[in-house]
């Protein structure tokens, strides 16, 4: 729960509480990454062919990430514990071209925010991007947020990508 | 009284996991003719917490409705079960973990919806070790000329016909 709620929280704080806005496109969300502190973009080199590497992240993706989670646990409300129960519903999205593949990682909790403007699916936690880099090399890029589950996350794309380790990452908290 | 469900009605069910731990649920019923198998590789957790994985089986009609059939804890390998023939079958797997300091539970849903085929068999590898979790199908044809995976469709995506 604590990690999930950590994406939300950057997610929803990418540009700033003032705005009231989140990046409403994965496009804003790098944008947003990249002008960060709590933005981590790194780029590797996975080596496997393009049509491999986009053919397993979408694989993956469909497998691992289109996952919904519920947590229960206790807090303390003043100076009485109760129990909380969350959700978080996450939503991949693959787009492929000739040249580039972007996979996207929204979540969201199945509720409408009425003060922030927010995309559909969730907020943006993650964005993964991969273009060949040569015949048998594929350059993949993540952008993503500093804590919370983004940096499993990350680290599993690296797998798939590398096509050493497809285990899907543990999502609960 | 059989439960209809729509959309997040399987969280409904992982928020009854969470809550009784499975024991209020109802076991998927033992069918004489198996035609699928599930096998498992789990760890228990560690010192802090405990992991386990259960399967809730759905029927979903073409309105997107799902009946729940029941239940199975994943626990020893390899699973044999009969899964109806001609109708659409929600597999929805439960990745749960519980926590003994501060007393968190949580559940991952993984879902995979088929339409078994009369001679066709189902394969499904399912493992939730330190870290990882994973649930993978495959459609064999009668005499094993094909496989065909399983696809990882969830309830909430399906579109009423």
């Amino acid at each position: 729960m604590r990690g999930s709620a950590l994406s939300l929280i950057f997610g929803a704080t990418l540009y700033g509480c003032a705005a009231l806005d989140s990046p409403m496109s994965a496009n804003e969300f790098r944008d947003g990454v990249k002008g960060s502190s709590l933005g981590v973009v790194q780029t590797f080199d996975a080596k496997r062919p393009y049509a491999q590497v986009v053919e397993t992240l979408r694989k993956k993706a469909n497998e691992c990430l289109a996952v919904s989670v519920v947590s229960e646990g206790s807090v303390y409300q003043g100076n009485m514990m109760v129990r909380e129960r969350s959700l978080q519903i996450y939503k991949p999205t693959v787009n492929v071209t000739k040249d580039a593949t972007e996979l996207s990682l929204q979540v969201g909790n199945g509720k409408m925010n009425p003060v922030q403007k927010h995309p559909k699916d969730g907020y943006y936690m993650l964005v993964a991007d991969a273009t060949p880099s040569g015949r048998n090399s594929t350059k993949v890029t993540i952008y993503r947020g500093k804590w919370g589950k983004g940096k499993d996350i990350d680290e599993a794309i690296r797998g798939w990508a590398n096509g050493d380790r497809l285990a899907c990452p543990d999502l609960n908290s | 009284m059989v439960p209809i469900l729509r959309a997040l009605g399987v969280l409904a069910y992982a928020c009854l996991v969470l809550a009784a731990g499975c024991s209020g649920l109802k076991t998927y019923p033992d069918a004489p003719a198996k035609n699928a198998v599930i096998r498992i590789k789990t760890d228990s957790g560690s010192f802090l917490s405990r992991t386990r994985a259960d399967v809730d089986l759905f029927k979903v009609n073409a309105a997107c409705e799902a009946q729940y059939l029941g239940s199975l804890r994943l626990e020893d390998s390899p699973l044999e079960l009969g899964l109806p023939i001609g109708d659409t079958i929600l597999l929805a797997y439960v990745f749960s973990r519980s926590t003994f300091l501060g007393g968190r539970d949580s559940a991952s849903v993984i879902e995979m919806m088929l339409a078994p085929r009369k001679g066709y068999r189902y394969e499904f590898e399912v493992s939730y070790l330190k870290n990882t979790y994973g649930a993978t199908g495959v459609e064999v044809g009668p005499g094993r000329p094909s496989r065909r995976e399983v696809e990882h469709r969830r309830l909430k995506d399906c579109v009423a016909k």
